[in-house]
């Protein structure tokens, strides 16, 4: 990028510099000049030059590698989308929280209301609200869904098809999808007029909840199993979401959340093929929840270093042509578990900064925490701050009229290419251990995530990593911000209720020839060669009415998991 | 030598009955007790009678919850009606996303220490070494 020229001066130049460093800071004034790394281990000098980035090729935005955004305009063209994952006990309490969002600023693209709703997690895992299993959870976290009249609760005043329906369920969401197709046909709508997205991430949810779940060979196949139904029958539906940020939330680092949601990547693009597709019919439906932490810099250079690396591999390794498929469009979610319940309002300055650290990545889409999530769940006010701090930043600071304002920084630069080059090693370990799936079989990547989560605590309790608030800078916590609770065993009573009223009204012979149906496919369904028998199964199963629960009931009895152990 | 080597061998039991996939501070405190030479029996999902027998069989020192999803009360009380039913007196401590406003309730109820959000591995250790002296 420079010329020889140049460079010999800089070394001139900084030599001048080492000197000055060596004779005044650490000789006259005993500077202990520590070693600074990044959150990843890198190690991080105290300036940088233009020698740092001499190799670096030139780049724009919007032409391949994508280091610099997708597009050759960012949010000049289009601000990125504000979306706050939300949801809680019945399907009426998490519409007015939508529908409250909506009219605060959460928006997808352009006017489309977008509706990313959580789940609790017996609707995550398919036990439906009577078994016993759930009891006790049934609306905490998130609302609860087993039946199509609950789909209809939650969506009932969208008009479908200009809406963006992002489901964020674990486990059951293969079932989910046929019910949200079934749900829409009820509604006069076909699949190929829906929109949104599903999770698809069975992989890493039981990875990182270690809840009860499918086999990884059968999670393998369900994803397999979605992404050939949705790219064959509903063109505009994200798949897939490539979710790193479960990872990151048990510390795992900027440059492992990297390798290995991009090992993930390799193997369900691998799987897709397998399954009859070409790669650009459905990589371009890869969507993305990216963690991002406390390192500034360093997640900033990740997310540069995700797009550049997502291109490579997808155009090198898989062949792809398509300029979608080698653009990857980054959802990001804040770190939740770099917030304290401690002096809970610094937390509006933690997400202020990882807001600012997704704007100059160019991410498409953000997830704000609100400053009181490690209390509980947050409150209309704590919401609509997160909120806020998007518009401030995209309104009033003029940070967004800038494309990749960071392009060319010596650091960043320098620093994108460190972080691609040890996301590769991590992607690349875990292929020559048989990839991603293999390692959640084997147990690498578990032990991996406890061990880094153990080392958080460890690192915290003797003092080596500060956290503000919760092991320096203490106060007596005079006042506690109040938790916003649900009364929760009146919603678990009435959802119960619900569901005995709907399992009354059904043709329950129907019912059981219908799931039947389902095992007999899942049995056949033995490879991700045979993928697109299963979903017909499960659409049928959400017509004669089946809960959500049973249909992951049958298919899991032909799976097998670990299933809660009584 | 530390005081905590004086003790005799401990044993907490750490159990999960409700579905909440939070574990990184179940991990956590499963490795710091482990570290301090506590005997550390870990159940993966059962249900609440099933946990109550194997806190006899184990005939375990403490029982640890755990509770980030706001069912602590729910999980709290079931337990102690399953241990009551079986006799069993070993101390029921929780921790994890706890209001601090519902931890009158907890010890109400009979639970013995509460250990929520900003809470070190080293105050749940010191109960448990507390218990044997």
């Amino acid at each position: 990028m420079f010329s020889r020229k140049t460079l010999d001066r800089v070394n001139e130049m900084m030599k001048d510099w080492e000197k000055e460093v060596e004779e005044v800071y650490v000789k006259k004034l005993k500077f202990g000049s520590p070693q600074y790394t990044s959150e990843s281990g890198i190690p991080i000098n105290y300036v940088y030059s233009p020698e740092d980035v001499k190799d670096s090729e030139p780049e724009m935005p919007g032409a391949f590698p994508y280091t610099r955004g997708n597009r050759a305009l960012g949010y000049q063209y289009m601000p990125w989308m504000i979306q706050l994952l939300h949801g809680y006990g019945t399907g009426e309490e998490t519409r007015d929280r939508t529908k409250y969002l909506i009219r605060e600023g959460m928006k997808g693209y352009g006017e489309t209301p977008a509706v990313l709703f959580a789940v609790d997690t017996p609707t995550h895992c398919g036990f439906d609200p009577d078994n016993p299993k759930a009891r006790g959870m049934v609306g905490l976290g998130g609302v609860n869904i087993s039946t199509l009249d609950d789909i209809h609760t939650l969506l009932k005043d969208y008009d479908l098809p200009n809406t963006r329906v992002a489901d964020n369920i674990r486990f059951t969401c293969l079932p989910f999808l046929a019910m949200y197709v079934v749900y829409a046909e009820g509604r006069g709508h076909r699949p190929e007029e829906l929109n949104g997205q599903s999770q698809n991430g069975l992989g890493n949810r039981c990875l990182t909840t270690n809840l009860p779940s499918p086999t990884p060979d059968a999670q393998y196949r369900l994803e397999i199993e979605l992404i050939k139904y949705s790219c064959q029958n509903i063109k505009r539906w994200n798949h897939t979401n490539l979710c790193g940020y479960v990872f990151g939330e048990m510390n795992i680092t900027p440059t492992q959340e990297l390798g290995i949601v991009l090992s993930k990547a390799v193997d369900l693009v691998e799987g897709g093929i397998k399954a009859g597709l070409k790669p650009d019919e459905f990589v371009p439906r890869f969507s993305s929840q990216v963690h991002l932490g406390m390192d500034f810099f360093e997640e900033i250079a990740k997310l540069r270093a995700w797009r550049r690396m997502w291109a490579k591999i997808m155009k090198e390794r898989f062949g792809c042509k398509d300029p979608r498929s080698l653009q990857y469009r980054i959802h990001v979610h804040t770190a939740g578990s770099s917030l304290t319940s401690q002096q809970p309002l610094n937390n509006i300055a933690r997400a202020t900064l990882q807001v600012l650290a997704c704007v100059l990545g160019g991410v498409q889409s953000m997830h704000t925490n609100s400053y009181d999530e490690a209390i509980g769940l947050p409150s209309e006010e704590a919401v609509r701050t997160a909120i806020r701090i998007n518009q401030i930043v995209l309104h009033e600071t003029g940070i967004p009229h800038v494309t990749d304002p960071m392009g060319g920084s010596y650091y960043l630069e320098s620093l994108t290419n460190k972080v691609e080059e040890e996301a590769e090693k991590v992607r690349a370990e875990i292929e020559s251990k048989g990839g991603y799936f293999e390692c959640i079989k084997n147990g690498w990547l578990r032990q991996l995530l406890e061990k880094q989560s153990i080392k958080w605590r460890q690192e915290v309790d003797s003092g080596e990593r500060i956290v503000v608030g919760l092991n320096k800078f203490k106060i007596e916590e005079k006042e506690e911000v109040p938790a916003f609770t649900i009364y929760q065993p009146e919603i678990e009573a009435e959802i119960t209720e619900r569901l005995e009223r709907w399992r009354a009204n059904r043709n329950n012979t129907e019912v059981k020839d219908s799931l039947e149906r389902v095992k007999e496919a899942m049995s056949n369904y033995d490879t991700v060669e045979k993928a697109g028998i299963l979903m017909p199964a499960l659409i049928d199963a959400a017509r004669a009415k089946c809960t959500l629960g049973e249909m992951m009931e049958a298919i899991v009895e032909v799976s097998g998991g670990r299933i809660y152990s009584t | 030598m530390g005081k905590d080597q004086r003790k005799e061998k401990m044993k907490v039991l750490m159990a999960r009955f409700s579905l909440d996939g939070h574990d990184r501070g179940l991990l956590s405190i499963m490795s710091s007790f482990r570290d301090a030479g506590i005997e550390v029996v870990y159940i993966y999902f059962s249900d609440p009678k099933e946990l109550a027998k194997v806190a006899e069989e184990e005939d375990a020192d403490v029982i640890g919850l755990t509770s980030s999803m706001g069912q602590h009360l729910y999980i709290a009380s079931t337990l102690l009606n399953a241990l009551n039913e079986r006799r069993i007196n070993a101390p029921v401590i929780i921790g994890g996303v706890i209001p601090t406003r519902d931890v009158p309730q907890l010890i109400d109820m009979g639970i013995k220490k509460v250990f929520g959000p900003g809470s070190a591995p080293r105050d749940a250790i010191d109960f448990v070494y507390g218990l044997s002296s």
